[in-house]
């Protein structure tokens, strides 16, 4: 392992949570443009974390509260490490030679689980209502999520990402021209990942105070909130790597990861809340309707 | 003396971003309650200040107490502020705040914030509009700037100053002691 | 001394010397248990890798014991879960009643599954099958009244299963004069296709009820309920094994795996693995939406017991390398992880007294060992990395993806995200949240019920960090089983398809863990401990009497989003049937008129009938 591998370990996940905390300043400010406001400056996200990492006192109620911010991290983190940022001439592969989509499916689940943990410890019944609610909705987003990526996995024979970015080496050899079917299916799913609008029951902030960070403030919240940057980040790293083959470098890999980012957020600003078992079964409904489409067409 | 450069650089990063983000917990028990949807929604915008609403008093930075108090919803407000995480500041919202107001001779309304809580800012007005509330979170953020908002380091200090006067008010004080 | 049946000898001896010093003191009769168990897995350790065998005659039969790779396998899980489920009775059943007649009962029990691993022809299989179920009713029967209509059904439905694998053996000694495998396994290709899937169908029936497949679960949630809490993880982590082992057996020694070339298959699986595969996901995912409804945390699990019986089935009925590879890592990942957190829950009501997951609540205080080891068994069941279970998912949809059987895949996949739901639950209202007053005092469990937990416990986290050693002793069971054994020469989890490399994970999330927390620790001061009360409630102050543990309908939403599936039950079609069967064993009941002239006359008639038809029977 050369020295400039292990100067991109270090440093990706700093790129990524700060990457990802500008996209949702971005998306602050669209969606004030959307109601005719002037919105915040697009950093307002870091700012907000850089406060709230410079926070004086926190309050714990646990120890499974102390860890749970730090666990989440770790598994944001180690998920970053399997998935490849960059390909091509100057690949950063991280690890992703050493795990493929299956590793990737599972470890992404591991920080959420540690923040349902920490929320858990928090004794605040909001919280636990926010895990309740956001692992039944979860369960509903994976069916689709699921579908498309055995889809993917069964049409490349292949359940490294490395290999799928590899099959999709021109413009039509893209997988979102290549399985529509499953892309969609996958998009559906995305809306629910992001959490963002009518998916946002989890954390609606009038009804359950938050849900799940309700108890976390200050340092945790920090963590918390750099974890929530990280996390949107390497999502939409692993959506660009399985559907828009991949970036060769960064100015590319910023542009279809925005635009990846803007389609939950469109769709965000001008629909209402579900509720959430409505959540749950709408993801049973078209979306995987469309992806077992999809199926059907890979198997003929 | 590099120690004392690197806590100056810190101190202006945290401060700098301390004035840019201030989550609010708007304590909407008066009538004032009704001049903060303006301020936040289209028409003033405060978010461009990144002054934005927080659901809990854990995340938040201002209390913002808008108009009179009555002696129980006191109790319930000082337990919010208790809550918070320091640094935290105290906004006063309109007239009933500083003197009482049109509640000065009302038999269960406190009359002056300021003896029970730390207040760093008061905006006055019945009702201030939502130019003043913005001017007054600017004038906060100059506070911050300034390094004077400084209400609970304040608390800290007079904890028992405070607590007494507190504990005139409320009879029924039922709460745990505070544990810094 | 032959080793296998002086073996026998000692379990079956220590489990009569157990029941006879019984009488006089407590250490002695467990004492006798536990050192007779560990003997007898000390011995049977030093069997590894040999092929020893031992044959006699008993009633003009030859009977076969013997050893292999395969049947270590499965032994290798018993005793190691009898050992660390005796330990932790040793304390947990301090003070009950009928002490030896537990340990009696707990030493048949282990015999009678040595027996069945050994046995190398039916006859002997099935005499210690039932000497299992025998034992095992004794007890689930254990809580007598209480215990009595669960009983009863594990009961009923093990004798279906008994029956059933009854008439197969009987049809095929009728075949071939012999109950030996190996002539079994000779003759199975000479059957016609008719008796091939009848003798298929029999045995995956006689195995299917112990490995609690659905539909004939039904026994399984009350059964493992009521049961005692250390024989639970045994019941659960050794017990249905032996439906796997049968399956396995079936699949791979008795020939039933050549019935693929005869029949259809489907993307390179045999029709009959097929359909047994789907009952496998099927299994697993409704056996995990009921898990997720419920109150009971033995019952929870015991349904989340038979979820992940459901993939150890579909692993095996792929019958390729890889799936067999899956079957077999997940039923010895199976024990661990199941027989950790029923020990967990039973030390849990050892110190609560209850198993209702609404009652309880912040335990993680009181008992944090326990709260250790129920975290590192959810994160297993879950099968997130780096923990043990994850080998065993990925060597699942491996399987299942390399065969092309996307829907079985998206099948297994759902069950599994669904887990999580159930995972959370059982963590949550037993070991966070606000606590209920009455549990402010209860301590820790002792050392000798903490030990096998946390050993069972290290167990997964050593298995998930260096599956290699547990996949080597897999693969020569599968070259014994006739099958490619899985390829283990790049020291990660490796296939055509995909790797993974399960020391990196491990050292990934060990190194980034401990950067992050060393960084987050020392950067602050420490943050200031407030009490489970101290939160936002709105400025409200929740008196000492409020309980504000959300544990009372979970998953409320889930369960009115699912309740198309939570609304059938395989149970109430069972039930129904015995209704309408009652009426017409009412009107059968005529025949009974308890005049012996007309008994008679049915004899008679009876006779003339025989008489005949006796040149069509012939």
């Amino acid at each position: 392992m050369d020295i400039l591998s292990i100067i991109w370990i270090i440093v990706m996940p700093f790129i990524g949570s700060l990457v990802g905390l500008t996209y949702m300043g971005i998306g602050r400010k669209i969606i004030a443009r959307v109601q005719h406001r002037y919105g915040p400056p697009i950093f307002q996200n870091v700012v907000d974390v850089i406060k709230l990492y410079s926070k004086r006192s926190a309050i714990t109620h646990g120890v499974m509260f102390h860890l749970a911010p730090n666990i989440a991290i770790t598994g944001t983190i180690s998920t970053l490490m399997f998935v490849p940022v960059l390909v091509g001439e100057n690949a950063i592969s991280l690890f992703s030679f050493q795990g493929d989509l299956i590793l990737i499916l599972y470890i992404m689940v591991f920080g959420c689980l540690a923040m349902a943990l920490g929320a858990g410890q928090s004794g605040n019944p909001n919280s636990a209502i926010g895990v309740s609610r956001g692992l039944t909705q979860m369960f509903g987003y994976e069916i689709p999520f699921v579908i498309a990526l055995v889809t993917l996995m069964v049409q490349n024979e292949t359940t490294s990402v490395q290999n799928i970015i590899a099959a999709q080496d021109s413009f039509m050899h893209w997988n979102i021209f290549q399985s529509p079917f499953a892309f969609v299916a996958a998009m559906f799913a995305f809306l629910g990942m992001m959490g963002n609008k009518p998916f946002d029951v989890p954390f609606a902030p009038a009804e359950i105070a938050s849900g799940p960070p309700s108890e976390f403030g200050g340092k945790y919240l920090a963590l918390m909130q750099t974890n929530r940057g990280m996390f949107a980040f390497v999502k939409l790293v692993l959506y660009v790597d399985l559907f828009l083959g991949g970036a060769t470098n960064f100015a590319i890999l910023l542009v279809k990861t925005f635009a990846f980012y803007l389609i939950p957020l469109f769709v965000g600003i001008v629909n209402p809340r579900f509720r959430t078992e409505q959540a749950m079964t709408f993801f049973w409904k078209w979306p995987t309707a469309i992806g077992l489409a999809g199926f059907l067409l890979v198997l003929l | 003396m590099k120690e004392d450069w690197g806590k100056e650089a810190g101190n202006i990063i945290s401060k700098w971003a301390r004035k840019h983000s201030l989550w609010v917990l708007a304590y909407g028990t008066g009538c004032g309650a009704i001049e903060i949807p303006p301020t936040m929604t289209s028409r003033y915008d405060a978010e461009r200040f990144g002054i934005t609403g927080s659901a809990t008093p854990r995340q938040a930075d201002v209390l913002l107490i808008t108009g009179y108090l009555a002696v129980k919803t006191l109790k319930r407000v000082i337990r919010t502020y208790e809550q918070m995480q320091s640094p935290k500041y105290v906004m006063g919202f309109g007239s009933c705040t500083i003197n009482g107001g049109m509640y000065w001779d009302s038999y269960n309304t406190i009359k002056r914030l300021d003896d029970y809580l730390p207040v760093d800012i008061f905006i006055n007005g019945c009702m201030p509009r939502p130019e003043a509330v913005i001017d007054g979170f600017i004038e906060l953020q100059k506070l911050i700037d300034a390094g004077t908002a400084q209400g609970w380091v304040k608390y800290k200090e007079n904890l028992d100053t405070y607590r007494a006067n507190q504990k005139k008010v409320i009879t029924n004080w039922k709460m745990p002691d505070y544990n810094w | 001394m032959e080793t296998i049946p002086f073996i026998l000898s000692i379990l079956f001896g220590a489990a009569v010397l157990a029941y006879l010093v019984g009488k006089f003191n407590y250490i002695l009769k467990v004492g006798v248990s536990i050192v007779g168990l560990i003997w007898a897995g000390w011995l049977f350790l030093g069997l590894q890798g040999t092929l020893s065998s031992f044959t006699f005659k008993m009633l003009g039969f030859d009977i076969i014991w013997r050893i292999n790779p395969l049947s270590w396998l499965f032994g290798m899980i018993i005793f190691g879960l009898a050992i660390l489920t005796a330990i932790f009775s040793g304390s947990y059943m301090k003070g009950k009643e009928r002490v030896d007649f537990y340990c009696f009962a707990m030493c048949i029990t282990v015999a009678s599954m040595f027996g069945i691993v050994v046995s190398g022809d039916l006859l002997s299989f099935f005499f210690f099958w039932e000497i299992m179920t025998w034992s095992s009713f004794l007890m689930v029967i254990y809580y007598r009244y209480e215990a009595q209509a669960a009983g009863l059904r594990y009961f009923v439905m093990s004798m279906i299963g008994a029956y059933a694998m009854l008439t197969a053996l009987l049809i095929v000694y009728a075949q071939l004069g012999s109950f030996l495998f190996d002539v079994l396994s000779a003759g199975w290709s000479g059957f016609s296709l008719t008796l091939q899937i009848w003798l298929f169908v029999l045995f995956v029936i006689g195995f299917a009820v112990k490995a609690a497949m659905m539909p004939l679960h039904t026994w399984a949630p009350d059964a493992y309920t009521i049961s005692p809490a250390p024989f639970t993880a045994l019941f659960s982590g050794a017990l249905s094994k032996m439906g796997i082992y049968g399956l396995a057996l079936l699949f791979f020694v008795f020939g039933a795996g050549k019935l693929a070339s005869s029949v259809i298959t489907i993307q390179g699986v045999s029709l009959p693995g097929y359909i047994l595969a789907w009952f496998g996901a099927i299994t697993a995912l409704l056996a995990t939406f009921k898990a997720i409804v419920q109150d009971d945390a033995k019952k929870l699990l015991a349904y989340s017991s038979i979820g992940q019986l459901g993939y150890i089935i579909l692993g095996f009925s792929l019958s390729s390398s890889m799936g067999v590879t899956a079957g077999l890592y997940q039923a010895v990942n199976h024990s661990i992880f199941k027989g950790m957190l029923f020990l967990a829950v039973g030390a849990v009501f050892y110190r609560t007294g209850t198993r209702k997951l609404s009652e309880m609540g912040g335990l993680i205080t009181r008992m944090p060992y326990t709260f250790f080891v129920v975290l590192l068994g959810i994160i297993t069941v879950a099968g997130m990395p780096p923990l043990s279970g994850f080998t065993g998912k990925w060597l699942i949809y491996e399987a299942l993806i390399e065969k092309h059987l996307i829907f079985l895949a998206v099948v297994a996949f759902g069950a599994s995200t669904a887990a999580f739901l159930y995972l959370y639950r059982i963590i949550f209202t037993i070991f966070l949240g606000q606590r209920p007053k009455r549990f402010d005092e209860v301590k820790e469990v002792p050392w000798m019920m903490r030990a096998p937990m946390l050993i069972l416990a290290l167990l997964t986290v050593y298995l998930g960090f260096y599956p290699y050693q547990l996949l080597d002793l897999i693969n020569q069971a599968q070259v014994y089983m006739g099958i490619a054994p899985f390829d283990l020469s790049h020291s990660m989890l490796f296939n055509s398809y995909g790797n993974v490399s399960t020391i990196t994970v491990m050292n990934i999330v060990a190194v980034v863990f401990f950067i992050v927390f060393i960084l987050f620790n020392t950067l602050y001061k420490r943050s200031r401990k407030v009490g489970l009360k101290d939160i936002h409630t709105s400025g409200e102050v929740p008196g000492e009497e409020i309980n504000l543990h959300y544990a009372v309908d979970f998953y409320q939403p889930f369960a009115r989003g699912v309740s198309i599936f939570l609304k059938r039950s395989v149970s109430k079609i069972y039930a129904s049937l015995a209704d309408n069967l009652e009426g017409l064993f009412d009107v059968m009941r005529y025949v009974y008129t308890g005049n012996g002239q007309t008994y008679a006359l049915f004899v008679v008639i009876a006779l003339a009938f025989l008489f005949l038809v006796k040149d069509f029977l012939v």
